[in-house]
């Protein structure tokens, strides 16, 4: 078992980071959504999304295992 | 009332995320309002009544977003058709269910897609404007654009499903009295797609939510589909069973958690619900 204030902590840290998140997903659709971009833009920008991807779903994971803390 | 409607009051404490929101939403053709600050909301919604939806974070400084949505419900008992949105950074099953006491229509998880958000804006906006319309102080008012935004978006979901545009004539002289009379042309399509001795409230709403999320591009669990009926739990389940028994419903094991059952409209089940909002779609067009 962990210690429940290290887990309080590491919840609000997840919920900052789903913030940070949602600022990197959100700006970047709106970047892909605007001004059309070149083919190498539009690369960089879904490999961009991608990662972030990557990035909510090893957040959501560790939100799922700190529900059973 | 349609443009009024389609105004959202958006909270987040953090600003950078609220002109996120407010610049996915604005390119959707929503009205924003935003607020950084909790403190200010309820002089907010005072001075906007237009706002048919608020989109609000949980965790903020000073106040709680369940606390918020609370003093909300208390504060402005007149509007019933306030549609409350939750989009939080720490979704656990407290505030989940907090938010669904308190009449919360949505509760989703941040970082939201734009699309996604996109989504849920239409569909709280969709149900302010709906139930402002059928709010019986606001209803007697009721406009002939009022009922002719309700004739289109009739039309919409039709069309939607049809995957075509659709076209309902515009209605025309209308008043209170027409409007009831549109209420129970509705109740009378509905017992005639659904025949009331078979078909409980419960189950209604059941199947009105899995037609929604259906149209949404989304799916929904055993334990999500009882909290979409006004009824006890045990009971939802009996009506699950009963529209299975029918062939209106199925449900499907999900592969990646044992524990979890999906459920889904059935193509028979999906057809009645185009009848009957195409039926709908048709009487207030015609009305």
């Amino acid at each position: 078992m962990i210690d429940s204030e290290l887990v309080a902590e590491a919840r609000q840290l997840l919920h900052d980071v789903n913030a940070s998140l949602q600022l990197i997903t959100g700006n970047l659709e709106l970047l892909s959504m605007s001004d059309p971009q070149n083919e190498e833009q539009r690369e960089m920008i879904a490999s961009a999304l991608e990662g972030a991807g990557d990035a909510v779903r090893y957040v959501r994971e560790l939100q799922q295992k700190l529900r059973g803390q | 009332m349609a443009a009024a409607a389609r105004r959202i009051l958006i909270i987040d404490d953090d600003r950078r995320v609220l002109q996120v929101f407010e610049r996915v939403l604005e390119r959707a053709g929503f009205d924003c309002v935003t607020a950084s600050d909790p403190a200010k909301v309820l002089e907010l919604l005072h001075t906007e009544p237009d706002i048919g939806v608020v989109l609000t974070d949980l965790q903020m400084p000073g106040i709680d977003g369940v606390q918020l949505m609370r003093q909300i419900r208390e504060r402005f008992v007149s509007r019933p058709w306030l549609q409350l949105v939750v989009v939080t950074g720490n979704a656990t099953l407290e505030s989940a269910i907090d938010s669904l006491r308190l009449e919360a229509t949505e509760y989703l998880q941040k970082p939201l897609a734009a699309a996604d958000l996109v989504q849920v804006a239409t569909r709280a906006t969709t149900r302010a404007e709906t139930l402002r319309l059928l709010n019986p102080k606001t209803g007697a008012a009721a406009s002939v654009g009022d009922l002719k935004a309700v004739a289109s978006l009739a039309g919409q979901i039709a069309g939607e499903m049809h995957g075509s545009e659709g076209a309902v004539p515009a209605l025309g002289a209308a008043n209170a009295e027409q409007l009831l009379r549109l209420i129970w042309q509705i109740q009378a399509v509905r017992r005639e797609v659904f025949p009331e001795d078979r078909l409980p409230t419960a189950s209604w709403e059941m199947l009105s939510e899995l037609m929604s999320l259906e149209l949404a591009g989304r799916r929904t669990s055993v334990g999500g589909l009882c909290l979409a009926a006004s009824c006890p739990v045990t009971t939802a389940l009996r009506r699950i069973e009963e529209l299975v028994e029918m062939g209106l419903i199925a449900k499907e094991q999900d592969p990646a958690d044992a524990r979890r059952q999906h459920v889904r409209l059935t193509a028979s089940g999906r057809t009645k619900m185009e009848q009957f909002l195409t039926r709908v779609a048709n009487e207030l067009g015609s009305a």
